[in-house]
């Protein structure tokens, strides 16, 4: 699946998610799988609680991290495509 | 007959509990009521949960077990017990203090486990794992050392809130296997249960019954490994402690069915988030049950001291 940088995506509704040490765990609301986010990927996922532009959503992080926008952009796209493959995730 | 007291609920039952304690609280109006009646058969509409549970669109449940009795749990309140059997059977107390209670659990808003849990130093340690893995064993081996019991099958947790989860009293009886008796010397109480060769025994644990709540300190999920001469710990984190405890959730499907998957993934997401979560790795070696006890007694005490991260 190709998610373009227009694309505006959002937490799907249902999908649950608790802290857990220093964890975030997501779970669908097929409640088939759970998933473990990562600190920087459950920053993503708390970000995706209102729409966010794909393009937008990364400029915020390359700013937050201060990270290197082609490295950040390659991973955040990464992780949205994971996201969206599990159908955790609205796109518009 | 009196009231009587389970896990800090007043329960008033026609069914006679001989397990359970007197109720000496205050004079609330029973929080659990059991009587015996008639259950009605299946609706079309219920949802049938399990080959024994069906809850209907009110939310009651109906559960049966054949040749032994029937069970309508309305509200987390009610129970109505159509027995098929003589009301004192043993069968019947064994179902309405397992998958019964479960069911009345998930009603009332509780997260239900399937563990033994002890008092320690203030607190409470759960030991976790399905049936057979040797949960009541080693509680009776940690019960002979000093430390109280709360509950032997089913632990109830209550989530009062700000970080406080509280496990709650049961009743002063474990269940246990001829052959974990043996190896405790303790002589057996009345038989519950014969299936084949295993016949399960009444241990009344007396003045060991720890009868207020206590924080849950830590909860142990249990793994039998018979490649092992000592047991050993190790710290759960993220998705492996939240994916021990919901397996080790009591009537995990009837939960789901009737608290609803969501509800029910935030009371245990709650409990992972807030007590620290243990394999534990124990040797199934009845000779050395006394020594294994106190191995894992050292080796939770060391755990839960270490700094949290």
């Amino acid at each position: 699946m190709h998610l373009s940088d227009t694309a505006i995506l959002a937490q799907k509704p249902g999908v649950l998610a608790a802290a857990i040490d220093d964890l975030v765990v997501i779970m669908s609301a097929e409640r088939a799988e759970y998933y473990e986010l990562n600190p920087i990927a459950a920053d993503i996922w708390k970000r995706l609680a209102n729409p966010r532009q794909v393009a937008e959503l990364i400029a915020e992080l390359v700013g937050c991290y201060e990270g290197d926008p082609a490295l950040v952009g390659s991973d955040v796209r990464h992780l949205l495509t994971e996201l969206a493959g599990r159908d955790l995730l609205d796109i518009r | 007959m009196s009231d009587l007291f389970l896990y800090g609920w007043r329960i008033r039952t026609d069914l006679p509990l001989p397990e359970l304690l007197p109720w000496t609280g205050d004079d609330r109006v029973p929080d659990i009521v059991v009587r015996l009646g008639s259950v009605p058969p299946r609706n079309d509409e219920d949802r049938l949960v399990t080959p024994f549970l069906s809850v209907g669109g009110d939310g009651a449940a109906r559960f049966e077990i054949a040749e032994v009795a029937a069970f309508l749990i309305s509200g987390g309140r009610d129970i109505v017990v159509e027995p098929a059997v003589a009301t004192d059977a043993p069968d019947i107390a064994l179902f309405l203090l397992g998958s019964v209670l479960g069911v009345l659990c998930h009603q009332r808003g509780f997260l239900p486990l399937h563990a033994s849990s002890l008092a320690a130093g203030g607190g409470a340690w759960a030991l976790a794992g399905g049936s057979g893995v040797g949960k009541s064993t080693l509680a009776a081996a940690l019960i002979d050392l000093g430390q109280r019991m709360l509950a032997d099958d089913v632990t109830i947790l209550d989530d009062e809130g700000g970080g406080r989860m509280l496990a709650l009293p049961a009743f002063p009886r474990q269940k246990l296997w001829r052959d974990a008796l043996e190896a405790l010397d303790i002589a057996p109480g009345r038989r519950l249960r014969s299936t084949g060769a295993m016949d399960k025994f009444e241990r009344l644990v007396g003045s060991r019954f720890q009868n207020a709540a206590l924080p849950l300190r830590a909860v142990c999920h249990l793994v039998s490994d018979p490649r092992l001469t000592e047991p050993l710990i190790e710290k759960l984190r993220g998705v492996a402690a939240l994916d021990a405890l919901m397996s080790n959730t009591y009537r995990r499907i009837a939960g789901e069915a009737i608290a609803g998957s969501g509800p029910l993934f935030r009371r245990v997401a709650a409990v992972a988030s807030q007590v620290p979560q243990f394999e534990l790795r124990i040797p199934h070696d009845l000779d050395r049950l006394d020594r294994i006890a106190v191995a894992v007694r050292a080796l939770l005490d060391e755990a839960l001291a270490e700094p949290v991260e």
